[in-house]
């Protein structure tokens, strides 16, 4: 978070007159604050705490973050002590940043008072996590103390959530959380949620299968299932990435962060050579089954073959190593997977699909596209595997059409033909 | 069993003192502490077991693919996991639990508390259902979900398998990842610098895919 821009005064000036009264800010409290921050009292971990934090947001002694809608007038409350030689009204004024003005004229007199500002302007529609820092100031004949306050202000669409609704508590609001969802969000340089989206995403350039050694064991790369923030140590180990799961809890929990609408959840996506012959996407949502994806075997002359969605060119009848082997020249062999996993994000009636690796599709059909194919496999005891059939092919045209017995070629001519013509 | 006849040859060759964790790949080490932590039970696992945990590898030959092997004790369970890249094989020595000597009407039930009590609890679906045959003998075989390929699980708590080999109580995990079909390459494990995770991937060529053509 940002450090106070403006500085306290520093001495006297000793040719100015005297003041002859002296407001002293006893507390200020944001009443346009959300109220919905917890855990102030755990500021360094991602862990989620249930413990409110403190009002009033700035005292002496303390500060407290405050998170505030963007777009939206300052309300503040403040508390004074006067010490005040003449009692009488006292222009009190307050200059915030991005020019905005807090003005009153305020009846003074000796003691304790409350007085409630109202910010001429609003808070600029960007989202941001900025230093609040006000400078205070009277007439001629009063001063006010401290003559700057500053109090950590997150600028969100909306408020931020106060009670979890996920598993691990993900989208549970803390400061430490909403100020780096905010500096996520920034860098989409818009306030649709879908390029907030968009912009968390390109973080991830693709969906981390295996544990990384990088990550420390207490989160459970790539999965983040732990009571130790959950998701949210992701943001501190951006290479490694994680599970699809894992990126679609963090994007959920960094979306009720700052207040954005909007549905995401985990898609996994693939073809069954029974259905379609394997053109259809069939399409289901992790969550509700986890153990959705292809699963399908047969048995051809005492062979027992499996169903497999290719990620590159096989050809019919060759043998392959094992799943992305890597070849003596560098390359990878061709892996056979059950399902694309993928990120659905819907709002304002635009759905968008984000899947490891190949950028931002708009239709569930495309999805296929990630895979070279559609094949039956036998595999081998070296888990190697054999091509049996290619059933369809989704990149580089249809799965070449089955040999056709000498009577029917004139037949197949002719309807290629009219095909063409037509 | 292949993956039994693939340790044996590994065991007939020989298994190496693992000294210290930079004997082996970070990534392979990474991936046994994993599985440990999704197939065992709290404190059952070999990384977190309150007793010493000996460790012994065994790098791929032709012969015979990558192993880790961990031996340990726990609640007075004395236990050898043979972990290969696919798949983690549970021997419990004969001293701890000798099934065969036990009536057969008790063997089902002690083979079922054993594996209840190693394996996460909350992962072994409706407790440990295994499909026991009549006889519980010397050879036997059986399994929680026999007809599941163990290269299509969607998890590795839908198969679990078990069985008596050489008088020795054993089980075997399947470490399947539910997006693959099939399995890694086994003798490519303890390879420095191996790792399926940044697999090839098309990209289209165009950023958002838009509507259809429509057809001339």
């Amino acid at each position: 978070m940002g450090e106070p821009s403006g500085a306290p005064p520093r001495g006297e000036d000793t040719s100015a007159p005297r003041p002859e009264s002296t407001i002293r800010i006893e507390s200020i409290r944001v009443d346009s604050d959300h109220g919905t921050l917890r855990g102030c009292d755990e500021p360094s971990g991602w862990r989620w705490s249930d413990r409110a934090c403190p009002e009033p947001a700035w005292t002496a002694a303390s500060r407290v973050p405050v998170s505030h809608t963007l777009g939206e007038k300052v309300h503040l409350a403040l508390t004074l002590e006067t010490t005040a030689a003449t009692p009488g009204p006292v222009p009190l004024k307050g200059e915030g940043p991005g020019g905005i003005l807090f003005r009153q004229t305020i009846p003074v007199s000796p003691g304790t008072s409350s007085v409630t500002l109202v910010s001429d302007l609003p808070l600029p529609r960007k989202l941001d996590d900025l230093s609040f820092d006000v400078r205070w100031s009277a007439s001629e004949s009063t001063s006010v103390v401290p003559a700057v306050t500053s109090l950590p202000l997150l600028i969100t669409l909306g408020p931020p959530r106060s009670e979890p609704l996920a598993p691990y508590k993900e989208d549970g609001a803390t400061p430490r959380r909403v100020a780096k969802a905010v500096e996520w969000a920034k860098r989409a340089n818009s306030l649709d949620p879908h390029a907030i989206v968009e912009s968390f995403l390109r973080r991830f350039p693709y969906y981390a299968l295996l544990p990384n050694p990088d990550v420390p064991a207490v989160y459970d790369h790539p999965r983040f299932f732990n009571d130790v923030g959950g998701a949210w140590p992701m943001v501190e180990y951006v290479a490694a990435s994680g599970e699809c799961q894992a990126i679609v809890r963090l994007v959920r929990g960094m979306l009720a962060q700052i207040g954005a609408p909007g549905e995401a959840r985990m898609l996994v996506v693939w073809a069954d050579p029974d259905q379609g012959g394997g053109e259809k996407p069939l399409v289901d949502d992790w969550e509700r089954n986890p153990r959705a994806g292809l699963s399908k075997t047969r048995v051809v002359d005492g062979k027992r073959l499996s169903a497999a969605l290719v990620d590159g060119p096989v050809v019919e009848g060759k043998t392959y190593p094992p799943s992305h082997t890597r070849k003596p020249d560098g390359s990878v062999s061709p892996g056979l997977n059950r399902y694309e996993a993928c990120l659905e994000f819907s709002h304002g009636g635009m759905t968008r699909y984000y899947c490891g690796g190949v950028g931002v599709l708009s239709s569930k059909h495309d999805i296929l596209k990630v895979f070279w194919g559609l094949v039956w496999v036998e595999f081998l005891p070296d888990e190697g595997f054999r091509v049996e059939k290619i059933v369809r092919r989704y990149r580089g045209g249809e799965a070449p059409p089955e040999a056709v017995p000498g009577r029917h070629r004139i037949r197949s001519f002719l309807r290629r033909f009219a095909r063409r013509v037509a | 069993m292949k993956w039994l006849d693939d340790i044996k040859t590994a065991q007939s060759e020989g298994f190496d003192d693992l000294d210290g964790r930079d004997d082996l790949p970070g990534q392979a080490l990474a991936e046994s502490r994993h599985w440990a932590r999704t197939l065992f039970a709290q404190g059952k696992s070999p990384y977190d077991a309150a007793c010493p945990v000996r460790r012994k590898v065994h790098h791929a030959t032709k012969a015979a693919p990558d192993f880790l092997r961990h031996e340990y004790e726990v609640d007075g369970l004395r236990l050898s996991i043979v972990e290969g890249r696919s798949f983690a094989l549970v021997i419990l020595a004969r001293p701890s639990l000798d099934v065969l000597a036990l009536p057969e009407d008790e063997r089902a039930a002690a083979i079922s508390r054993v594996a209840a009590a190693l394996f996460h609890p909350v992962c072994v679906s409706g407790g440990v259902c295994f499909r026991f045959p009549a006889r519980i003998e010397e050879g036997t075989f059986f399994s929680t979900n026999p007809d599941l390929d163990p290269r299509l699980l969607g998890a590795w708590q839908d198969r679990l398998d078990g069985g008596i080999h050489c008088g020795e109580l054993v089980f075997l995990a399947y470490k399947h990842l539910p997006w693959m079909a099939g399995f890694a390459d086994p003798f490519a494990w303890l390879r420095e610098g191996e790792a399926i995770d940044r697999k090839p991937r098309f990209r289209f060529p165009f950023r958002k895919s838009g509507a259809r053509r429509k057809r001339r």
